[in-house]
C-alpha cells in the first residue's frame, strides 16, 4: 500500500467558531447589578407639619415586631391590602383621603396663576416645587391622553418604628407597602399602555414618560416618623 | 523480530497547534464573561442580610460611602458600625468622614445626583443604631441612602 502523509486538518475556522462562541457568551449574559431599596432621607427641620388624619395611613412596629396598622394590631400581610385602599378607593370613603382632580387645563391653569406668582416672588422655593410637580401632572396628563386622579400632595404612608424594633421589620414592611404600589402600578399600566409596569425601560424616552406618568398616579409617599416608644 | 515490522521506524507528523490559541482565547473570554464580581463584604462584622421581594437596581457609575452594621464576631450582640474600613467608636465620627468627603470635588460634583450612602445591614439590628447613623448623614447633607438586599424569589 501507498504511504501518504499526513494532511494537516485546517484550523483557519477556528477562529470563526471561536469568535462565534465569544459573541454568543457576551450576549446572554448578564451582570447582576446589587439589588437595593432605595430612600431618601428628610431635610433637617423644625417645621411641625400638621396632617390630616384621614390623609395619613399609620403603620407601627412595636419593639416586639408586632405590626399596627391604623392603630389595630394586624399582620405584616395586611399591609398590603391596606396600601392599595389607601391609594385606590372609592371616592368620598370615610377615614382614606380624598382625591385631587387632575386634568389639562387645571394643569395649564394652575401653571399660568404660578407663572404669575414667581414674577412676583421670584425667590419663593415653595412656588418652584409646586410648579415642578404640576409640570410632571402636566406631562402625565399628555402620556395619558387625558386626566386622572391622584390623592392630594400631602397624602402620605407613615412607618413609626420603636427604637428596638428589628431592621428586618422594617424592611418588611417597606417591600409590602411596595408590593402594594406596585400592583397598582402594574394594573394601571397594562390598562392604559398594555404593557407590565416592570417590563418598562427607563432607558428609552418614550417608556420613562409611561413610568412618569404612573409615578404621578401612585406616588411613593412614605414617611418615617421619629423612632418613639409605641405601646 | 516481528513479522509485521515495518523495519525503519516512520516518524509521526507534527500536530497543528494554529488552534491552541483561539482554544486559550475561547476559555479566556469564556470566564471572563461569566465571572461575577463579588460583592464588597465587611472582613470585621458579620451581615444576615435581609431578603424582600420589591427590589431595584443599584444605578451603575455612582460614589459611594458604604456602610455596615452588623454583629462582631464571636459575640452576641455586640452590634457595631463599620464606615468603609474601619469600625467606628463613635457616631459623630460619620459626619467627619463625610464633610471630608464632600471636600473633594470628585465627590461635590455628584453629591446630589449620584452620590449614595450603601447600608449593608445585618437582619437583627435594633432600629436605633440604623436612626443614629441616619442623624449623622442629615447633620453632613447626605440625604440619599440605599439598603443593599437579597431579592426574594
Amino acid at each position: 500500500m501507498a504511504k501518504r502523509e499526513v494532511e494537516e486538518i485546517n484550523a483557519g475556522s477556528m477562529a470563526d467558531i471561536a469568535f462565534l462562541l465569544l459573541i454568543f457568551f457576551l450576549i446572554t449574559t448578564t451582570m447582576n447589578l446589587p439589588q437595593v431599596h432605595e430612600e431618601r432621607l428628610p431635610q433637617k427641620s423644625d417645621v411641625e407639619f400638621l396632617l390630616n388624619e384621614r390623609n395619613v395611613l399609620q403603620i407601627m412596629a412595636n419593639k416586639n415586631d408586632k405590626i399596627g396598622i391604623e392603630g389595630e394590631f394586624a399582620e405584616i400581610s395586611d399591609i398590603q391590602n391596606a396600601v392599595k385602599k389607601f391609594y385606590q378607593h372609592k371616592s368620598g370613603t370615610p377615614n382614606q383621603p380624598e382625591y385631587v382632580e387632575v386634568t389639562r387645563k387645571i394643569c395649564d391653569d394652575t401653571l399660568e396663576s404660578l407663572e404669575n406668582a414667581l414674577i412676583v416672588y421670584p425667590d419663593a422655593p415653595l412656588f418652584k416645587i409646586e410648579q415642578d410637580a404640576w409640570k410632571r401632572r402636566l406631562d402625565a396628563c399628555i402620556a395619558f391622553g387625558d386626566g386622572f386622579q391622584t390623592l392630594p400632595n400631602n397624602a402620605t404612608v407613615s412607618i413609626q418604628l420603636d427604637n428596638s424594633t428589628k431592621y428586618v421589620t422594617y424592611m418588611n414592611v417597606l417591600d409590602q407597602i411596595m408590593q402594594g404600589l406596585n400592583s397598582l402600578r402594574d394594573s394601571l399600566c397594562k390598562n392604559r399602555f398594555g404593557v407590565p409596569f416592570n417590563k418598562l425601560n427607563d432607558k428609552v424616552e418614550s417608556d420613562k414618560q409611561k413610568i412618569s406618568a404612573i409615578r404621578q398616579v401612585y406616588p411613593k409617599k412614605i414617611m418615617k416618623e421619629k423612632n418613639r416608644s409605641v405601646q | 523480530m516481528s513479522k509485521f515490522s515495518k523495519g525503519k521506524k516512520k516518524k509521526d507528523p507534527a500536530i497543528s497547534t494554529a488552534a491552541l490559541p483561539d482554544i486559550v482565547f475561547m476559555l479566556l473570554f469564556f470566564f471572563m464573561v461569566t465571572t461575577v464580581f463579588k460583592e464588597k463584604e465587611s472582613k470585621k462584622l458579620e451581615i444576615d442580610k435581609v431578603a424582600i421581594k420589591e427590589t431595584i437596581d443599584l444605578e451603575k457609575n455612582i460614589k459611594a460611602s458604604y456602610f455596615w452594621i452588623g454583629r462582631v464576631p464571636g459575640k452576641v450582640d455586640d452590634f457595631r458600625v463599620q464606615l468603609d474600613d474601619d469600625l467606628i467608636n463613635d457616631y459623630s465620627e460619620i459626619r467627619e468622614y463625610l464633610v471630608k468627603l464632600r471636600k473633594n470635588p470628585e465627590y461635590s460634583q455628584v453629591w446630589d445626583s449620584r452620590f449614595f450612602n450603601v447600608f449593608k445591614v445585618d437582619k437583627k439590628t435594633e432600629m436605633r443604631i440604623v436612626r443614629k447613623v441616619h442623624d449623622e448623614l442629615k447633620e453632613a447633607e447626605a440625604f440619599k441612602v440605599v439598603y443593599s438586599v437579597n431579592r426574594e424569589k
